[in-house]
């Protein structure tokens, strides 16, 4: 089993001021080891993006701990995040365009991101044109970037998102705004990076299809860790005070509302319904694992 | 070099915003590198006028000691070579303050046989400065060179030998033309070694004898006489830190005890120069100051609005930094670059602007060759200019260092909109204070003038624009139901977008206060531009005044008459100013199309002509050689009296008798001939007291001829016996009959006066036009007429001012006025008015014989007090508030620009779900129009009420004219135009602003998701 590199130890987000808060994330715990691809998924809401910032360092947990490659984000000074957001961490917005600096060649913007480090120009240099031929954009390095298609943008992106060899590739929607072919240039992209330099990545994603290319799917539902797919197979996911968020499919079989008994067995517990709020009578029969 | 690259093409991409800040930084530079540079240079440049126009005792001092002039020169030429050189600090700073000095030795010589006395002088160089008419310059012992008028006087000429007496034998070399002794060489002797030439000394002296110095140190017997070493300032060479200087020569001379020693004294008034220049100095250095400071202040807000808004709009790239990893430092470095590299090229090219900027008002407003240097005041005060971006770059540091990634995407803070009413409740409290601080401790009293009004209009300004600011939200919030229940989409989301828009409150500030700014500047300016014209008008009267000299026999007003026969642009006047009253003897058609009317009501020459000139008769000419009188003598107590006919004669002085002779008997016919010394006028007829007796004298005599004798015979005096032409001016119980043949005349004349009948050729008394505030209630006035005797007038009209003595003026008839002075107008000052080609009639005048010794023009006055402190300050304030505003106007525009570009997301949006442009556009148009508009409408009004209450208290002169020629009302007209013309330019910019926006609103754009 290969090393932790990002947990989630009942992180809690409030959004807000006092008397309009909003939770966005509710105790979430969530744990990626190193060389893992994950797709985090669920429904506008539920608090993928948040999650995403946190791994990034971008926002402080109103509880709980984030830390990655063994840090703990929130008690790290300004300077040690940004070392850890430098060296570690690689980050897609949503938006392509956001990526960039419209005005800057993509080279320009390659090179923007491997400013801070100690590297010469020319080592720099190198490894941008070789990031940019990696996705494809070897021939337009001199273009400026607010004059590429959202494709192209997106696949530089990427390229400034590796451009510090980061341990973790964090994307944000990177396939929501792309044609079919562009999404799956950028979906193999995301795939080369952790196939060839053992990148770790965290994708938020709406698309079934980048969690079925991305080794495990994570759902977020309503703040809160609701499910996990591994191999193809779905699972719940027991949250910290021993809740269970039951898929949506299953929702017919215990619909909200139901009264369902638990019971204990030596692998598990067997939910029966025995109340159905619809229809108003018992009913031994249905039960959800 | 990557990271140079990525700021050149930022600014490049951001072409508009780093154009903008870049031309604010420039402008806030320039207009702090303007005041001080402008007053360096306005300083030089009064220091130049003064020293040109004072007279030359101002501008030189001359040493002069009575006494042996023998082997006296060289002690005391050392003795003020020391005295000055301490005064002033060295010999080195002397002599590059003065030029060589220039020496005379003087004295009296007397031709016993020619009864004359005559200056036989020597002075430094003095060939060089007399031209020749015959012969050469002395150079000889005993040799002298004599003036054309003495040479003509004694018939001398070249090669004559003449003795003073006790004298040697002098040699006339060469005879000269006498110079100008206006001429800086001959300093304030000129009048001593030249009076002949002198048109206003009548009874003339000789002009001096000029030799060479060893002539005067060859004399014998210890000759007393005077020697001088003066020194005349190289005006080119004083410069403003001279100034001190040139009190301490007066002040050193004043006190010197070697000097006191020597018997000498010095002649100098370098000291009242320096003082007057200093005074000048002092009514520009606190308006400068106070301008400045108050564009400072603004300049200062408008560069935090404008790179805080710069910076705002980079938070999205610097949170994009931030990302990749970049330290507090280096995403700093890389947020700010921008407009910290904008402010660091604006400010040694705004201090280039500046300097400039402000050679080109010296070209306009200061003396022709002044000089503009960039002084190091100019390079603080533009460093200081810069401290408002620097603010606002290290506000916008701090942020960029403390403000979460996150919230950085969200483009807006949210705590400084919260506090934004501390801000203003300490510029508000502050400007109130400020006020009422002014108006407390009577700065702006009424009968006060003080820098500090210039203060009001920002003061004001900013207090009502921090109110409006505030009030704006609010009234648009007022509109929110009446928009959403109709008038379309464009009010709907203008009044919202207003009511949102953060920083919105700090535009509508910075424009009113700015717009106040300007508009007081602009009406005091018109204002003040309006009284200059009008003082200069009224003080010399016409645009072109000479004052003349017109050769003896020579008649002005026929120079005149021939000079323009039109009639309307010369006019010839003799002015007697005193003290209290100056008369005026115009001609009156000639005076009312010449002169300058106060507030242009110009009167008709019609009514001048028929409220100063009623008729009169005609004079009575004595046009002959010889004048014969025929008397009947009537009844006559005591007989014996002394009949005497008095003459003006023309160019004469005094009145001249001519004695005719006794009445012996009554009841008898005498016919007396007599010469005429000289043709003129009768002015009166006399009877005197036989042996100059004091006794009663009465009777009654017919005079039946006076007849004048020519080349052509005799004949009567035309006009002697006409209806009125004699009047009694003694009251002596005169009975006159004038028949056409004869007049008969009865009279008492007590006292041992005379019997005297007078021509009756001018009225009694002379109606005259007088200044409002001479004249008040009373009907008649005291005066001094042209022969210097005092006069009463009739005041026929009032004027509100008089042209060239606006408070104290008569003005009378020209022609009855010499007629009352009896053709004696010596005292008086003859002038030649002229509108229009000046240079023409100065020709035309020398030609005429009348000489031109004086010149002043209302454009050069107008200049003159244009180039004084209030006037290069008034015109200071306009250019910078101009500017202020300009800046202002644009940041206004960039500001809701900017904000407009924040959302063009939503415009996007808004577009794709069908709002037409027309519609957006109207949004936008309508957001730009209100807060534009009712920015500028508080500055116009706050500028208008600063007016109001402070405009009378702005220095407007050195020196205060009488209270009436001063207005403090702007020309309606003009201001309207030019704030009109401003505000459809503002709108007309920010319209275009508003279209270019949204033209590059495309749906497209909704694909920039906002976080």
């Amino acid at each position: 089993m290969s090393d932790v590199l990002v947990r989630c130890d009942n992180l809690v987000h409030v959004y807000g001021t006092p008397g309009a808060e909003v939770a966005a994330l509710r105790g979430v715990d969530f744990v990626v080891r190193e060389g893992e691809t994950v797709a985090l998924l669920g429904p506008s809401g539920a608090g993928k993006t948040t999650l995403l910032w946190h791994l990034a360092g971008l926002l402080r947990p109103t509880a709980g701990t984030v830390e990655v490659a063994g840090k703990r984000l929130a008690g790290l000074t300004p300077r040690e995040l940004a070392n850890v957001r430098l060296r570690q961490i690689g980050v897609v917005l949503q938006n392509p365009g956001r990526n960039l600096l419209g005005y800057d060649t993509a080279l320009g913007n390659v090179l923007f991101a491997q400013r801070p480090t100690r590297r010469s120009h020319a080592s720099k240099k190198r490894r941008a044109l070789a990031l940019l031929d990696s996705v494809g954009l070897g021939g337009v390095a001199h273009r400026v970037a607010g004059q590429m298609s959202g494709g192209e943008q997106q696949r530089l992106a990427i390229a400034i998102a590796l451009a510090n060899a980061p341990t973790l590739l964090l994307a944000d929607e990177p396939t929501s705004q792309l044609d079919p072919a562009s999404a799956d240039a950028v979906l193999g992209l995301i795939k080369q990076a952790n196939a060839e330099f053992g990148t770790t990545v965290v994708a938020v994603t709406h698309d079934a299809a980048v969690g079925e290319v991305l080794g495990r799917t994570v759902t977020i539902r309503d703040g809160r860790v609701g499910a996990e797919g591994r191999s193809g197979e779905d699972y719940v996911v027991v949250g910290r005070d021993g809740t269970v968020q039951l898929p949506p499919e299953m929702h017919d079989a215990l619909p909200p509302g139901s009264l369902a008994r638990a019971v204990r067995h030596d692998h598990g517990v067997d939910l029966r319904r025995i109340y159905d709020s619809n229809a108003g009578s018992d009913d031994d029969e249905e039960r959800g694992r | 070099m990557t990271g140079a690259l990525t700021l050149v093409r930022a600014l490049f991409h951001r072409i508009g915003t780093t154009l903008v800040i870049l031309l604010v930084a420039l402008c806030a530079s320039a207009a702090a590198t303007v005041g001080p540079t402008y007053y360096t240079a306005a300083k030089s440049s009064i220091l130049q006028d003064s020293l040109s126009h004072v007279n030359v005792v101002g501008r030189s001092f001359q040493v002069v000691q009575q006494g042996p002039i023998q082997d006296s020169l060289p002690g005391l030429e050392d003795t003020v070579r020391r005295e000055v050189g301490f005064a002033v600090g060295s010999t080195a700073r002397a002599d590059r303050l003065f030029a060589p000095p220039i020496t005379s030795l003087e004295t009296n010589v007397y031709f016993p046989d020619k009864i004359q006395q005559v200056l036989l002088a020597t002075r430094t160089n003095f060939c060089a400065h007399l031209h020749l008419a015959k012969g050469s310059c002395p150079t000889a012992t005993n040799d002298v060179i004599i003036a054309t008028s003495l040479a003509r006087s004694n018939g001398w000429s070249v090669g004559d030998k003449v003795q003073p007496q006790g004298r040697p034998v002098l040699t006339i070399t060469g005879i000269y033309v006498p110079p100008d002794i206006n001429n800086t060489y001959w300093l304030s002797r000129g009048a001593t070694y030249f009076p002949a030439e002198n048109p206003f000394i009548q009874v003339a002296p000789y002009d001096a004898l000029f030799t060479p110095a060893s002539t005067l140190a060859a004399l014998k017997g210890h000759p007393q006489g005077t020697d001088t070493v003066a020194r005349a300032l190289i005006p080119s060479h004083v410069q403003p830190a001279d100034v001190g200087a040139l009190r301490a020569v007066a002040d050193r001379f004043a006190t010197s005890t070697a000097l006191r020693q020597a018997q000498a004294a010095a002649q100098t008034t370098m000291d009242i120069t320096a003082d007057n220049v200093k005074a000048s100095w002092r009514a520009l250095a606190i308006p400068v100051f106070l301008v400045t400071a108050e564009l400072l202040v603004l300049t200062w807000l408008l560069l935090f609005l404008v790179v805080t808004e710069t910076v705002e709009a980079r938070g999205t790239e610097v949170a994009l930094a931030k990302l990749r990893g970049y330290s507090s430092g280096r995403a700093l470095v890389f947020g700010l670059a921008e407009p910290a590299v904008l402010l660091a090229v604006a400010l040694p090219l705004g201090a280039l602007l500046g300097w400039l900027l402000t050679t080109g008002l010296a070209t306009v407003l200061l003396r022709d060759g002044t000089t503009v240097g960039l002084p190091g005041l100019a390079w603080i005060a533009s460093l200081v200019a810069s401290i408002g971006g620097v603010a606002a770059i290290a506000l916008a540091a701090r942020r960029t260092v403390t403000r979460p990634v996150v919230e950085q995407w969200r483009r807006t803070g949210r705590r400084s909109a919260d506090r934004g009413w501390v801000f203003d409740a300490i510029i508000l409290t502050a400007a109130t204070a400020g006020l009422l601080q002014l108006f407390i401790s009577g700065t702006l009293d009424s009968t006060r003038h003080s820098a500090l009004a210039l203060l009001v209009p920002g003061l004001l300004g900013i207090a009502l624009a921090v109110v409006g600011s505030r009030l704006l939200p609010l009234a648009c919030r007022a509109m929110f139901g009446r928009t959403r229940r109709g008038g379309g989409l464009g009010p709907f989301l203008a009044v919202r977008y207003i009511a949102r828009r953060p920083g919105g409150t700090r535009t509508t500030m910075i424009l009113a206060t700015a717009v106040s700014l300007a508009t007081f500047s602009l009406a005091s300016w018109s204002v003040s531009s309006t009284n200059r014209s009008q003082v200069a008008d009224m003080t010399v009267g016409a645009p072109t005044v000479f004052t003349v000299a017109p050769r003896i026999g020579v008649n002005l007003a026929d120079v005149v008459d021939q000079i323009d026969p039109g009639g309307r642009s010369v006019a010839a006047v003799e002015s007697f100013f005193s003290a209290d009253v100056t008369l005026l003897g115009v001609q009156p058609t000639r005076f009312a199309a010449v002169a300058n009317w106060s507030g242009g009501n110009a009167p008709s020459g019609k009514d001048l002509l028929s409220a100063l000139h009623p008729p009169a008769h005609a004079p009575i000419a004595l046009d002959g050689d010889r004048v014969r009188v025929t008397v009947d003598v009537g009844a006559l107590k005591p007989t014996g009296g002394e009949l005497t006919l008095t003459e003006f004669a023309s160019g004469g002085f005094v009145p001249t008798p001519i004695d005719l002779g006794p009445l012996r008997r009554a009841h008898s016919t005498v016919r007396y001939t007599a010469d005429i010394p000289a043709p003129g006028v009768i002015r009166d007829l006399e009877i005197a007291p036989p042996g100059s007796q004091r006794i009663q004298m009465q009777g009654s005599v017919t005079v039946r001829g006076i007849e004048v004798h020519d080349q052509s015979g005799w004949h009567p005096a035309a006009g002697a016996f006409t209806a009125g032409a004699w009047t009694d001016t003694q009251d002596q119980n005169v009975q006159l009959d004038a028949t056409g043949q004869q007049l008969h005349w009865s009279f008492l004349a007590s006292g041992g006066q005379p019997a005297t009948i007078t021509v009756h050729d001018h009225p009694t008394p002379l109606p005259a036009l007088v200044s409002a505030e001479l004249a008040g209630s009373d009907t008649a006035v005291q005066a001094t007429g042209l022969d210097g005797t005092g006069v009463i007038v009739a005041v026929a009209d009032r004027l509100p001012t008089v042209p060239s003595a606006p408070d104290n003026g008569v003005i009378v008839d020209l022609t009855y006025a010499e007629r009352l002075a009896g053709g004696n107008d010596s005292p008086s000052l003859p002038q030649v008015w002229v509108r229009g080609p000046a240079d023409r009639v100065a020709r035309a005048l020398a030609a005429a014989h009348v000489a031109v010794v004086g010149r002043q023009s209302t454009s050069a006055l107008n200049d003159e007090l244009s180039r004084q402190g209030p006037g290069l300050a008034s015109v200071l304030f306009l250019a910078d508030a101009g500017a202020a505003a300009v800046l202002a106007a644009l940041a206004a525009v960039l500001s809701l620009s900017a904000a407009a570009r924040r959302r063009r997301y939503e415009y996007a949006a808004l577009a794709a779900t069908g709002a037409t442009t027309r519609s957006l556009y109207s949004a936008l148009a309508i957001e730009q129009l209100v807060v534009i508009g009712f920015g500028t409408v508080i500055g116009v009004g706050a500028g208008l009420l600063a007016i109001a209450l402070a405009g009378h208290s702005v220095p407007e002169f050195v020196q205060s004219p009488s209270a009436h020629l001063i207005t403090y009302r702007p020309d309606p007209l003009f201001l309207g135009l030019t704030l009109g013309a401003a505000v459809v330019l503002l709108l007309a910019t920010a319209a275009a602003a508003a279209a270019a926006l949204l033209r590059s609103v495309t749906p497209e754009q909704l694909r920039e998701a906002p976080v």
